[in-house]
Order: structure tokens, then C-alpha cells, then sequence
């Protein structure tokens, strides 16, 4: 399939589109840079076959940069059994309408959030979430960690197959446990 | 020569009323002239005019911005380009302006507007096709009579925005001469060079959800009216519906669509032959809610996203469509199963001759011959008569062909998919398609069967599969067995809620103590199945709230039984009361859900209605707990039907699809200056905290959707007893589903009254950690015309 195409034929917003995070030194480069990003973690991370791969990245990567975890859903019971600590809880349209408000002081009440990473939302939901928030707050970096290409994010990963997104995912772990450089 | 006229008003010109206050020319003066032929209820009615009877756009502009300022608009761009004019396309995204001048932010409401208006005149259009047709059949003067003694106050939505007092069915076209006008203003706002800013977009929005609040009223009260269907009955019959319910041996018609005197028509036709016993009658969607609610002896399918499924079964012999929501290919489809189609509507002609004034043996000849596969009759009782006599012929011939393979089939068929995930890439419900289709390839089919219940029934799979398997019609061969089980109970629609109702739970609602209104409506675009919905209704009636339901979610609702067998209508009791289930018909009835909170502010709170918009809305929104999930919203009409209750401030919830409405209208609850109310009694400004918090938000999950219904309950008005009952719920709910404290409990407590006893122990940490502050409980308004001691 296709790497950078919208998962979903129909959705295609307009001119510009999502860099595809080709390899884990980008992911991890991204969050590394963030002064202050934010995870937002959507019910479908607590299901399926890709749940424990994505949740177990929030849940090393959040605790290892110190990044606050906004659940969307009561998805939260399963994420906080897991071992992620959510900070807030909130619904994906409420954050997205934090997120554009330039005054507001994060969920941890120290700065604005210069980055969100994205996981676990419905794709079309989220989708019109990352609309939202690119036009109403084009100076935020969007990051979505599905393995599914969103072309209104920043960066996306492109469609791919379970492995492969596992394998990345696992690197940039690595890369940021290790603090390497990126 | 001159002519000078002063404060003319033309009121009514079916009816033929004409007033002129002042007329000076060369020639003389003319006084206070009055010309009536005829007359209209409204002009006899004695209630003192309010400010903005027939109010124009601009008219409640102000009660708009108000909201507007509170509830800021996050648009969601569903399309970064604006392609309305040959200057574009435009880019609007990153600030930059389409050609016109226009900027991201104008330009998604007004596509909102655009979406509202189709909604409005949709409804407008249907009310005005049913008025007509009935004043044909029963004239003018046909009385309006919507619950017999039950209910004095019968059209509460025309009396407050029209401030007349509608009496005949000639009465109502005056309505619709002013909802037609408002609604070519609206869509002529949206034109190239007109309207730039997104707040006054978003007011004629919610202009437009006004005037379709009016048209559909117009259209339930004129057919409640003329056909005898449930007055206001709290124990309408149930009736039966689902795929297994329908006596296949039979003749089957099926009518689908909204508008009901063609349907009705193939009833009346049926009875006076005889035939009804011969006959089976059924519908899809809203045209057959209405088509029970005339003869409970008709079974609904169920709702729009059952047409594919009915008609490939093969079980219809002949296909009567109407207006909205009809599949734009059915032609086709009853082509493939040689079942002869009638499109009866100027709405829908489906490409077909008209054949209205033709004979009817030449025009059965040529439908049963399939000479021709479909014909346009635009004469209900002539429908009758073709449908019937044309099923009947058919039948044999047809001898209910099918077009869904058989199980052997299937799994031949489900050998050839590639796994190329195409059928899942433009799958609404992002099914796993490919997945199931190539393990009934290896001969399990049973994965394939269990996508039957999220399936929404859109076909969109079978035009992209490279490999031609129609993968809708396997999920239904795969399911067969399950849907003959398909046999379920709903309550035919009500109607209105009677005066006497609103006289005695307006007190609790108000006072909160009848924790809130809950509204299930709108189309069947589910995220997950229509399980959801019933769960969901099933909740907040365990709960005692009031649950009213209409159209597709109505019959979700009822698709869906208990551990003992029972469908929510058999379960709870149907009185708009607490722990009811209250179906009150099609989406034109969803008029009666927004009629009984402007009659609990007439009836209860004995507020003026006539023409007084402002005042209600004002009451409604700080007083009456309701709230609005559509979970399965789909449609421009379901974009308008919101936008009526927004502007009477009461909340809406949409499922995760409701997103592609591309524009949110949300609160801050972390910002407590945007809460404050005015105490009517004092003229002091009281902080009220977010309630309720949102006026139009899309919820990921039913658990999200339930918790946020249960808070946007919560008003101002609430006394500490009904607070308390309020926050219990929510609480409790939040607590079940989320597993933890809510984080805003403070946001709503205004006293240790506030606080659920049971609950102190709980809460008591979490107001010490997060602090409140004691608040009065005010007379709350929004409007300093209501300060009685004004102060500022």
C-alpha cells in the first residue's frame, strides 16, 4: 500500500500534507526538540492487536521525557493499568480547543504545548481533530503515532503494515532511553 | 401625486388579511384600514404580542452572539479550499484569503450555514408538500387538533417565533410563506461577496435551525391533524418491527423516505378493497414511523441504513420511495431483484416518466411486464392503487428473487479477495473487511457475519473492490440466520406531550429534580452499531431521566432487548415522565421534544410565548436540564434540527462522525469569567460556573457521550436538591465508566447543600484539594430586559 496517501481514500484537505516519519531518528528528534509536548491518547490504544506495542511506547516514552498524558476516554482505566500516568482527562475536541487558545497553560499548568503526539483516537475523529488544530494553531507541531498516514498532522508515519510500525516505535524507545544523539 | 404609507403590514395573503395603519396621498388619507377574508386563528388570539413575531435574521441577532461569545466556535476545515466561484479554487489554510476576501473561519460556518439551510428547506419544503396535499383533501379550514383535550398550547414553536395562534390547516401556510422567505435570505447570506464574518454566519445558522424547528412543526401538527395519527398518547400502540416480522408469502411493498400520503395511500387503497390481510405493508426510516403511527397494523424495517439489505433479501415485490434520505441508486438495485420501483415525489424523480395522469391498468401492465423497471406518479392516491395492484401482479413472476449469494457462493467469492484493504479504506466504520473476507475464503464466514451489527449498510466497499465481490451482500448471506431473527416491539410515535404532563414534571425538571431531558434523534451513521444507542437511552431511563426519542434512533432504540427479552418499549413506561422512553415519532416530531420545553416555560412557568423568543430561550437554557445525541447524525437536516436547539440553548452531543459537521461550539470551564448570569431578582452578577458547559460537541466513545450528558444537565436554576441529584449521576457515571473522581466536581458545587450525601465522603478531598467558592442560587438570565431590579 501506499505510504502517504490518507488512509481513509476520501480525506484529503488541501494543499499541504503530513511529512512521513520515515525512520526512528525522526520520531525521536521530534520529541527530543519539544519544549513541552503532550501526549493525547485516544480508547482505541487500549484495543486491539496494536494496543499493548502504542501503549507501552506512551507509557516508556512519557515517563523516560517526562511528557504529560491527556486520555480522552475511560480508555484511561486500561492506559493507567498499563502503567501510563494520565495527568488530564478531557474529551479529544476539548483538547483540541486547549490546544489553539494560546494562553492556556497546558495540563500541567507550566507552558503552552509546542508539540501533541497523537494515538489511539478514530481515525476519521481524528482527522478532523488535526484539522482543527492546524488551522486554528499553525504554530503547533502535530505528531501522530498510528500507523495509519494522516495528512493533516505535521508528521505521520505513512500506512504500514503491524511490524514494521512495531520495530520503528521499539527503536525510538531505544534511541531516547539511550539519549543518543538524533 | 404622492403616496406616503405609514406602518404597513400585509399579515396574510391566503387568507387574504391586509392592515394599514396610515395612507396619505394628493387624493386624501386613509385610517386604520383593515381588509379580512377569511381570518387567522393568531389575530383572535388575545396573549399581548412579544418583540419579534416573524422575527428576521437580524431580529435575535443579539441572543445569538450572546451564546456565540460563551460557546466560541472550533472549526474543524473539512476542506482547506473554498470551490464556490470561478475565482477559485482558494487556499484558505495559514491564514491565507480566498479571492472574495473570505478567511478559513467565514468561510466553515458558511458552509455550515449552507448545510443548515438545505436541512431547513428540506423540512420547510416537506411541510409545505404535505400542507398542500391536505388542503386538497380536507380544505383550509381543516382544524389543527394534535391532542384533543390534552393540549391546549398545540403548536408551542409557531406561537413563540410566528407569535400566531395557527387554528386550521390554512393557518399554517402563512407559517411556511415566512419560513421560505427566511430561508432564501439565509442562503442567499452565503452567496460570493455577501456575508464575511464567522459569528454572523453562525447566527444565521442558528436562524435556520429556527425556521426548521417551525417546519417541522408545521409538518407534524398538519398530518397529526389529518390523519388521525396518536394524539398526544403516552401509550401509542406497539408495533412491530425488523426484517423477521415481515410475511414474505405474501405481496410485500415497501415505502421508504419521509413524506407519508403516498404510503398512506397504499394503506387506504389495501383497506377499501379488502386486501389489508393480503398485503404487507412496510417501510424504512421516517416514512415508516409515520405510516405506523397511521395504521399500527404496517411493520418498520428499520432505519435508513436497511435499504440495501431489505431490498437485495429480495422479500419487497415492489419499491415506493418519497423524499430524503432515499438511496440515489435504488432504481438500480430493485432493477437487480425485478422489483418495479415508484418514485411518487418532485423531490426524488429518479429519472422515470411521469406517468401521474396515465391510465392505471397500462401503467401496471407496464411495470409487472417490466417494460418499464419504474414509473413517477405524483398523485398519493393513485400510488395506492398502482403499488398494490402491481405487487400483487408482480409477485409471481418475481418469485422474490435474490441478490445475495448463497453460502456456497460466499465462500467462492471470498476466495478471490486479495487483501488489498481497499473495501477498508473507505469504509465509514473502518471495518475490517479484508481481513473476515479472506478467512470466509478459508471457510469461516462467522467474522464476516459479526460485522453485520456496525455494518451501516453503505455499499461503498462493493465499487471499490478490484476483485467485483460484493462484500455487502456477503456480510448478509453470511448473516441470514440473523436477520430473520430480527423481530422487535417500538412504540408507534406519540406525538406531542400533553399540557397536563408538562404541568407536572415542569416543577421537577426545572427545580432539577427530575435530573434532565434526554433527546436520542437523528440519522443511523453509527460509529459501532445501533447497540450503542439503545445502551445508552436504557442508562438515563434506569437513571429516571426522561428519554425522548424520534426517526432512526427511535427504532435503534427499540432493535436492541434486555435479559428478559424485553425492547426498551416494552421495558419502560412511554409518558414524559421520569424513567420514560418517549418516542415521539419521525424527525419532523422532533418539533414536540423542542415544544415541550417552550411549554414548560408557558405552561409551567406561565412565561408570554407570542413572538418572544428571546425571554424562552433565556428561560429554556438556565432552567430546563435537556440535552440533545445524535449519535448517528448524518444528514443536513440533522445539522439543522441542532442548530434549533441551539439557539434555545440546549446542549447537543453527536457521535465521532458528528465531527464532519467541521465545527464545534464549546465552553471553558477552566475560565470562570465566562460564567456569570444575572440574578433577575437583584441585578447582581452571579458566577454559575460551566453549566452547561458546551453547546455542540462530537464524543469519541458512548462513555464520553453519557458522562457529558449527564453534566450538560446541570443549569443554573437547579436548586441544591436537584444539583445534588444531578452530580449524583454524574458522578456515579463517571465514576463506573472512567474509574476515577471527575476533576471539575468543584465547578458545580455552589454550597454544601449541593453535595450528594452519599457522596461527602468522596467529594469533600476533592473540594478541599481543588477549593470552591459558595455561590448563591440566582434567578438566573443572561438578558438585562429580565433584571426586574436593574442595577446597572
Amino acid at each position: 500500500m501506499a505510504g502517504d496517501d490518507s488512509w481513509i481514500r476520501a480525506e484529503m484537505g488541501g494543499t499541504s500534507r503530513a511529512s512521513v516519519i520515515g525512520k526512528p531518528e525522526v520520531l525521536g528528534a521530534l520529541i527530543k526538540r519539544a519544549e513541552h509536548p503532550v501526549f493525547i491518547v485516544g480508547h482505541e490504544v487500549a484495543e486491539g492487536p496494536d494496543g499493548e506495542a502504542i501503549s507501552g511506547f506512551i507509557e516508556r516514552v512519557s515517563r523516560n521525557r517526562n511528557i504529560p498524558v491527556i486520555g480522552t476516554s475511560p480508555a484511561v482505566r486500561d492506559l493507567i493499568k498499563r502503567g501510563i500516568r494520565i495527568t488530564a482527562v478531557m474529551g479529544g475536541m476539548e483538547a483540541a480547543d486547549r490546544l489553539r487558545d494560546p494562553e492556556w497553560r497546558g495540563t500541567d499548568g507550566v507552558c503552552r504545548h509546542d508539540m501533541v503526539l497523537i494515538a489511539g483516537i478514530p481515525y476519521s475523529f481524528c482527522w478532523t481533530i488535526l484539522s482543527g488544530i492546524r488551522n486554528s494553531a499553525p504554530d503547533l507541531k502535530i505528531v501522530t503515532l498510528d500507523r495509519k498516514y494522516q495528512p493533516h498532522a505535521s508528521w505521520s508515519f505513512g500506512n504500514l503494515a503491524a511490524g514494521p510500525w512495531k520495530e520503528q516505535l521499539k527503536a525510538v524507545i531505544t534511541l531516547l532511553e539511550e539519549d543518543k544523539h538524533v | 401625486m404622492y403616496i406616503r404609507i405609514y406602518r404597513q403590514m400585509t399579515v396574510n395573503r391566503k387568507n387574504v388579511t391586509f392592515t394599514l395603519d396610515e395612507l396619505k396621498s394628493t387624493t386624501g388619507s386613509l385610517k386604520n384600514l383593515q381588509v379580512s377574508i377569511g381570518s387567522l386563528r393568531g389575530d383572535r388570539w388575545d396573549e399581548e404580542p412579544g418583540p419579534t413575531p416573524m422575527p428576521s435574521h437580524t431580529d435575535l441577532r443579539n441572543w445569538d452572539r450572546m451564546l456565540l461569545s460563551r460557546y466560541k466556535p472550533l472549526y474543524l476545515p473539512f476542506c482547506d479550499l473554498c470551490c464556490l466561484c470561478t475565482y477559485g479554487k482558494c487556499d484558505l489554510s495559514g491564514g491565507k484569503k480566498g479571492a472574495c476576501g473570505i478567511g478559513m473561519e467565514a468561510q466553515q460556518s458558511r458552509i455550515v450555514l449552507l448545510a443548515a439551510c438545505i436541512g431547513a428547506a428540506t423540512h420547510i419544503s416537506h411541510a409545505r408538500h404535505l400542507v398542500t396535499h391536505l388542503i386538497e383533501q380536507y380544505g383550509r379550514q381543516k382544524a389543527l387538533d394534535i391532542g384533543d383535550d390534552t393540549i391546549d398550547t398545540e403548536a408551542p414553536i409557531i406561537r413563540l417565533v410566528c407569535g400566531i395562534k395557527p387554528g386550521t390547516l390554512g393557518d399554517l401556510e402563512i407559517v411556511l410563506d415566512y419560513c421560505e422567505r427566511q430561508v432564501t435570505e439565509l442562503l442567499a447570506a452565503a452567496h460570493t461577496g455577501q456575508e464575511g464574518d464567522a459569528i454572523d454566519f453562525e447566527s444565521k445558522v442558528f436562524h435556520a435551525g429556527t425556521m426548521d424547528h417551525v417546519g417541522l412543526e408545521v409538518a407534524d401538527i398538519a398530518q397529526i391533524s389529518a390523519f388521525s395519527f396518536p394524539k398526544a398518547d403516552p401509550d401509542a400502540s406497539l408495533v412491530e418491527l425488523g426484517l423477521g416480522t415481515v410475511d414474505s408469502s405474501k405481496p410485500v411493498i415497501l415505502v421508504v423516505g419521509h413524506n407519508v400520503p403516498p404510503a398512506i395511500g397504499i394503506i387506504d387503497y389495501a383497506r377499501e378493497h379488502r386486501l389489508s390481510g393480503a398485503v404487507e405493508i412496510t417501510g424504512i426510516c421516517c416514512t415508516a414511523i409515520d405510516l405506523t403511527r397511521y395504521n399500527p397494523n404496517a411493520k418498520i424495517i428499520g432505519p435508513i441504513s436497511w435499504q440495501l439489505r431489505y431490498i437485495r433479501s429480495g422479500v419487497p415485490d415492489v419499491i415506493v420511495v418519497d423524499e430524503q434520505c432515499v438511496r440515489a441508486d435504488l432504481l438500480g438495485e430493485a432493477q437487480k431483484v425485478n422489483a418495479p420501483l415508484i418514485a411518487t415525489s418532485s423531490m426524488n424523480c429518479s429519472g422515470l416518466p411521469d406517468r401521474t395522469d396515465d391510465d392505471p391498468e397500462e401503467i401496471i401492465t407496464d411495470l409487472v411486464s417490466g417494460k418499464t423497471p419504474g414509473v413517477l406518479i405524483l398523485d398519493p392516491e393513485k400510488v395506492g392503487e398502482i403499488a398494490v395492484r402491481s405487487a400483487m401482479a408482480v409477485m409471481n413472476t418475481r418469485k422474490k428473487i435474490r441478490n445475495i449469494p448463497t453460502p456456497e457462493d460466499l465462500i467462492e467469492l471470498a476466495k478471490r479477495c486479495g487483501g488489498c484493504q481497499e473495501c477498508s479504506r473507505v469504509c465509514p466504520v473502518g471495518l475490517p473487511l479484508a481481513i473476515v473476507m479472506q478467512q470466509a475464503g478459508q471457510g469461516d464466514p462467522s467474522s464476516l457475519a459479526s460485522l453485520y451489527d456496525t455494518c451501516i449498510g453503505c455499499g461503498k466497499c462493493e465499487d471499490v473492490c478490484n476483485k467485483e465481490i460484493p462484500i455487502h451482500s456477503t456480510i448478509l448471506s453470511a448473516a441470514d440466520s440473523q436477520i430473520l431473527e430480527e423481530r422487535f416491539n417500538v412504540r408507534a410515535g406519540r406525538g406531542a406531550i400533553q399540557d397536563i404532563e408538562i404541568r407536572e414534571v415542569g416543577g421537577p425538571i426545572v427545580l432539577g429534580e427530575i435530573p434532565g431531558v434526554v433527546a436520542f434523534v437523528g440519522c443511523a451513521n453509527y460509529p459501532n452499531g445501533a447497540a450503542e444507542v439503545a445502551e445508552m437511552a436504557r442508562e438515563f431511563a434506569r437513571r429516571r431521566y426522561i428519554v425522548v426519542t424520534s426517526g432512526c434512533s427511535a427504532m435503534a432504540i427499540g432493535m436492541h432487548r434486555n435479559e428478559d427479552g424485553q425492547t426498551p418499549y416494552e421495558e419502560f413506561h412511554g409518558r414524559f415522565d421520569a424513567g420514560g422512553i418517549v418516542n415521539v415519532g419521525s424527525c419532523v416530531s422532533n418539533a414536540h421534544i423542542a415544544g415541550a420545553t417552550i411549554k414548560i416555560a408557558s405552561i409551567f412557568a406561565k412565561r408570554k410565548l407570542r413572538g418572544n423568543y428571546e425571554e424562552i430561550a433565556d428561560y429554556v437554557y438556565n432552567r430546563v436540564g435537556a440535552v440533545g445525541i445524535a449519535w448517528g447524525a448524518m444528514s443536513q437536516k440533522a445539522a439543522a434540527i441542532a442548530a434549533g436547539f441551539w439557539r434555545l440553548g440546549i446542549p447537543v452531543i453527536v457521535g465521532p462522525h458528528g465531527s464532519k459537521y467541521r465545527r464545534m461550539l464549546l465552553g471553558r470551564r477552566d475560565k470562570p469569567e465566562d460564567w456569570f448570569v444575572y440574578d433577575s431578582r437583584t441585578g447582581e452578577k452571579v458566577q454559575v460556573g460551566p453549566v452547561p458547559e458546551h453547546l455542540f460537541i462530537a464524543a469519541e466513545t458512548p462513555e464520553e457521550a453519557m458522562t457529558l450528558a449527564a453534566k450538560l444537565c446541570m443549569r443554573p436554576n437547579d436548586t441544591s436538591r436537584g444539583r445534588s441529584m444531578k452530580l449524583t449521576n454524574y458522578i456515579d457515571l463517571y465514576k463506573r465508566l472512567y474509574d476515577r473522581m471527575p476533576d471539575d466536581i468543584n465547578l458545580f458545587v455552589r454550597s454544601q447543600a449541593d453535595i450528594p450525601v452519599t457522596m461527602k465522603e468522596q467529594i469533600l478531598p476533592v473540594l478541599k484539594e481543588k477549593g470552591y467558592t459558595e455561590q448563591p442560587i440566582p434567578d438566573p438570565t443572561l438578558l438585562k430586559t429580565q433584571i426586574r431590579t436593574a442595577k446597572e
